[in-house]
């Protein structure tokens, strides 16, 4: 900090980057707590109901949901390296590494689709097309609304956080982002990290209680 | 300031090897039968995964106090959201 009453140039950027952060991390908060809400309900039912949820996790493939964490992950690195790069006024590095993030985005939204059809041809959607044999198939169909529901709303979350990268992307370049002003660069990484780490509780829980 | 220079990117490269390792340890463990204590490992290593995604991609191991207090009160918060429900259904038994 500089001991002059006046603040420097420098020091009003930096301010005001740490303010937009700051609200960025109080809005993060708020859909923590919504995700979070839905995952207790998640794990009062599982305590509640363990075997039939194990069953029907079994139905889940995990290679495919292995295969989008990697995808997220990688993402979420590539974004942290985006931030990194508008850090040193590097805004061409910053597009690149944001837009590979975006195509990972588009990769985890199609592996997911192909997910939601295998499902959906078995059966599984907990509509009016519910069609489960087995002693379990109330306490099964209440897994796959929750599973219906939590990657759903990740999902619209996936799309979000694409679309806020993609527009990052496309102005980063024109160095609107130099010289400190990168907040939002950072907040856009911040939400993708957030979609990302949504997806860490998710694959276990969903894919992964049943695999023993 | 010191906690306020920038990570580089071989740090991020290390958080990045982590990540997968923990979740290359989170699928093998899957595939044991440690009865009930499955999903708590699971959880336990996600929650690792989680902090190591907060503190370093999300770089709030090097924000203002603020933030770091916000993060932190909002894990607080949630813990206390879901023990208290935790707390009603795990001794909630049907009436005699």
């Amino acid at each position: 900090m500089s001991s002059s009453t006046t603040p420097t140039a420098g020091e009003v950027i930096q301010h005001g980057r740490d303010t937009s952060i700051f609200g960025m991390w109080v809005f993060l908060v708020t859909e923590a707590m919504f995700f979070g809400g839905i995952l207790g309900a998640f794990f009062i039912y599982f305590y509640l109901h363990a075997n039939a949820f194990e069953e029907a996790s079994r139905h889940m493939d995990i290679v495919m949901g292995g295969v989008n964490t990697l995808v997220l992950l990688g993402s979420s690195f590539l974004v942290a390296l985006g931030v990194h790069a508008a850090e040193s006024n590097q805004g061409k590095k910053t597009a690149v590494y944001f837009w590979i993030a975006v195509l990972c985005a588009f990769a985890f939204l199609g592996i997911k689709s192909v997910e939601y059809a295998d499902h959906i041809h078995h059966g599984y959607w907990p509509g009016q097309a519910w069609s489960y044999a087995g002693v379990d198939a109330p306490q099964i169909r209440l897994f796959y609304i929750l599973y219906f529901v939590l990657t759903g709303l990740h999902g619209l979350h996936v799309i979000i956080g694409a679309v806020l990268l993609g527009w990052v992307a496309l102005k980063a370049p024109k160095g609107v982002y130099n010289d400190g002003k990168y907040a939002w660069v950072e907040n856009a990484g911040l939400y993708w990290h957030f979609v990302d780490i949504v997806w860490i509780f998710l694959y276990p829980l969903l894919y992964l209680i049943g695999a023993h | 300031m010191d906690s306020h220079a920038h990570f580089t990117v071989k740090t991020y490269s290390w958080i990045f090897a982590w990540l997968l390792l923990l979740l290359g340890i989170t699928v093998l463990i899957a595939h044991y039968d440690f009865g009930r204590l499955n999903v708590f490992a699971a959880m336990a290593i996600a929650t690792v995964k989680a902090c190591l995604v907060v503190l370093y991609f999300m770089q709030v191991k090097r924000s203002i106090k603020m933030v770091q207090i916000y993060a932190g009160a909002a894990v607080v918060w949630l813990a206390f959201g879901v023990i208290l429900t935790f707390a009603d259904y795990l001794t909630r038994h049907p009436l005699q």
